[in-house]
């Protein structure tokens, strides 16, 4: 059942929240061996949430559509009290003093957090094997990586074991693992949602927002989290739209760009004709489907892997084993500390990004590296802005290919990053992007369409979403595991 | 462009320094030929004209969000002192750094 089913139900009191919270966490204990989605469960704190979550719906005091509904949230979200780890043993053990913004308005809404979700360690990563608690296994097929770095969250609600997770996106790591598991994904514009109390990975790219199993759910989680946050910077002052009211449904007169630049040699032959055929159907919707064309595609990967490693290692830096997290231990001198904490607490994934991101901003490399990516990014960014001068929203697959096998990229780091080649640009250009589910493999596989749209555009990138779901039935697969 | 593999280790033994960590450690080829893979593959941005094109740091540039520098207790103290691995009372222990008495 969708999340905005639960909430209806609760709201009418045909469950209550502790029958629903105590459901999820007897279905979690039972099925979640398999799977791995989850690094920490909280059924005590759970089932206090859902009692006084019952109490407020029992008084019809202040309800939201989260009040009583059990939630997840990646491990990269801060949680009062609630280890946080990020998925690396250098914050093993971390019980974070505060509540990031996105735990907190959920907190407020009345929502029941069941736990925290498994991702690739400082959300590095696409398959979800870069984690310090083991790979997450793909509910669709177990041999087969769920996508990362939101793993965790898109297994987690594909199989039932939670009807709705946020992750967060820096390259990908929304889009790519809804569209592994079958499920909606949606990066929000870059600023649209506070990232106070989300672990930094690359600050200039890093963007929260919902996994889910429908559009409308969606919309309704991205209601709850979206809005000004004095507490980032970077926090967008604009109004938040009534999202779920927004969706109406109707493409006609939508002009859709595809993008000729994603459907280059190399791309799984079922992924491209599932996206052909999903802009078909958007057509006989009554939208308008124009080829459009987004010529700096191709530099996109490597622009990133010189921004994100560059703000990761920045970022990293505050990881030292001394205020909290892991501390080495022996007899060291305070630089002796530095460096023993920081290389057991890391793992190899990271740690090659701290290097090749403290590489491209060193003294000399500076500009033949990071300045000559800022630029690139710059043209990357205005492809889309030009190529929105002629159409409402982008359609282009999310993944070249569909989910793949684990352990299959792990060796080698470019393979892995070409995972993500489609889903960059849209961090790149600070987009907001949403994946949904367009199709099956021969084998079985979910494969996933994305949708980029204007800035502060996810109403009208959502609706056309919505219009596209309601005519298929893909979102409606449940995986059997 | 680094080429050789005997450079890169170089470069990568200095950049671990810098970034706090050591790469002393056993299979350090293999971490040596990733880091090389991936410094590769970027300098492909090298085959573009960049001349007279501003830099992008944020894509979406708003107003200062600074807020007012004012202090402000955040009534957590104890909190953000029981997560240090090493502490002596409202102290976080950390190895001596100044040498004598």
């Amino acid at each position: 059942m969708t999340a905005a089913q639960l909430s209806s139900m609760l709201r009418e009191r045909e469950i209550s929240s502790l029958e629903l919270t105590k459901a999820y966490l007897d279905e979690i204990q039972r099925r979640d061996k398999k799977l791995n989605c989850y690094v920490l469960q909280c059924p005590e704190l759970a089932l206090e949430q859902a009692s006084r979550a019952d109490e407020r719906l029992a008084k019809k005091d202040s309800l939201t559509p989260f009040t009583g509904l059990p939630i997840a949230l990646k491990d990269i979200f801060i949680t009062q009290g609630v280890e946080t780890t990020c998925a690396s043993k250098i914050l093993k053990g971390y019980i974070p003093p505060y509540d990031g913004n996105a735990a907190s308005r959920l907190k407020a809404a009345g929502a029941v957090l069941l736990g925290k979700l498994n991702m690739d360690e400082f959300a590095m990563g696409s398959s979800n094997e870069f984690s310090s608690f083991g790979p997450v296994k793909n509910p669709w097929n177990q041999e087969c990586t769920p996508g990362g770095s939101s793993g965790g969250s898109a297994a987690a609600v594909a199989a039932g074991l939670a009807p709705i997770a946020l992750g967060t996106d820096t390259g990908g790591s929304i889009r790519q693992p809804a569209a592994f598991c079958g499920t909606v994904g949606l990066k929000p514009t870059y600023g649209r949602v506070s990232r106070y109390g989300v672990i930094a990975f690359a600050s200039s790219l890093d963007q929260v927002g919902p996994i889910a199993q429908d559009v409308r759910d969606c919309a309704m989680m991205l209601g709850a989290i979206a809005g000004h946050d004095p507490m980032d910077s970077t926090s967008i002052e604009t109004p938040v739209p009534d999202y779920v009211a927004a969706l109406k449904g109707d493409v006609k007169g939508k002009t859709i760009g595809v993008p000729a630049e994603y459907f280059v040699s190399g791309i799984d032959t079922e992924v491209e004709s599932a996206v052909r055929a999903a802009a078909k159907t958007l057509e006989g919707l009554g939208a308008r489907v124009v080829e459009i064309s987004l010529p700096h595609t191709k530099y996109a990967l490597a622009c990133y892997y010189i921004i994100a490693p560059a703000e990761a290692s920045a970022n990293l830096a505050r990881y030292d084993g001394i205020r909290f997290g892991h501390r080495a231990s022996g007899n060291h001198d305070l630089a002796d500390l530095f460096k023993a904490s920081r290389t057991e607490g890391f793992g190899a994934e990271v740690a090659l990004r701290i290097v090749v991101g403290t590489y491209v901003l060193s003294s000399g490399y500076y500009d033949a590296y990071y300045l000559k990516a800022q630029k690139v990014r710059t043209l990357i960014k205005n492809d889309f802005l030009e190529a929105f001068k002629s159409c409402d929203a982008i359609l282009a697959p999310v993944t070249p290919t569909p989910p793949f096998k684990l352990g299959e990229k792990t060796d080698d780091p470019i393979q892995m990053y070409l995972n993500d080649i489609f889903t960059i640009p849209v961090n790149l250009a600070g987009l907001p992007g949403m994946s949904l589910p367009c199709g099956v493999t021969g084998s079985g596989l979910p494969i996933g369409m994305q949708l980029i749209g204007k800035p502060l555009d996810e109403a009208g990138l959502m609706n056309i979403a919505y219009a596209y779901e309601q005519a298929t039935a893909w979102h409606k697969n449940i995986p059997v595991f | 462009m680094i080429k050789k593999t005997s450079d890169i280790k170089e470069v990568i033994e200095k950049t671990a320094s810098l970034a706090r960590l050591s790469f002393e450690s056993s299979g350090s080829s293999r971490f040596a030929e990733k880091v090389e893979s991936v410094l590769s593959y970027v300098a492909q941005l090298n085959e573009l004209d960049t001349s007279g094109i501003e830099p992008t740091s944020h894509a979406v540039l708003v107003g200062s969000g600074l807020r007012e520098d004012k202090a402000h207790d955040s009534g957590a103290k104890d909190l953000i002192l029981s997560a240090a691995p090493s502490r002596d009372g409202p102290f976080i222990q950390v190895p001596k750094v100044i040498e004598g008495e």
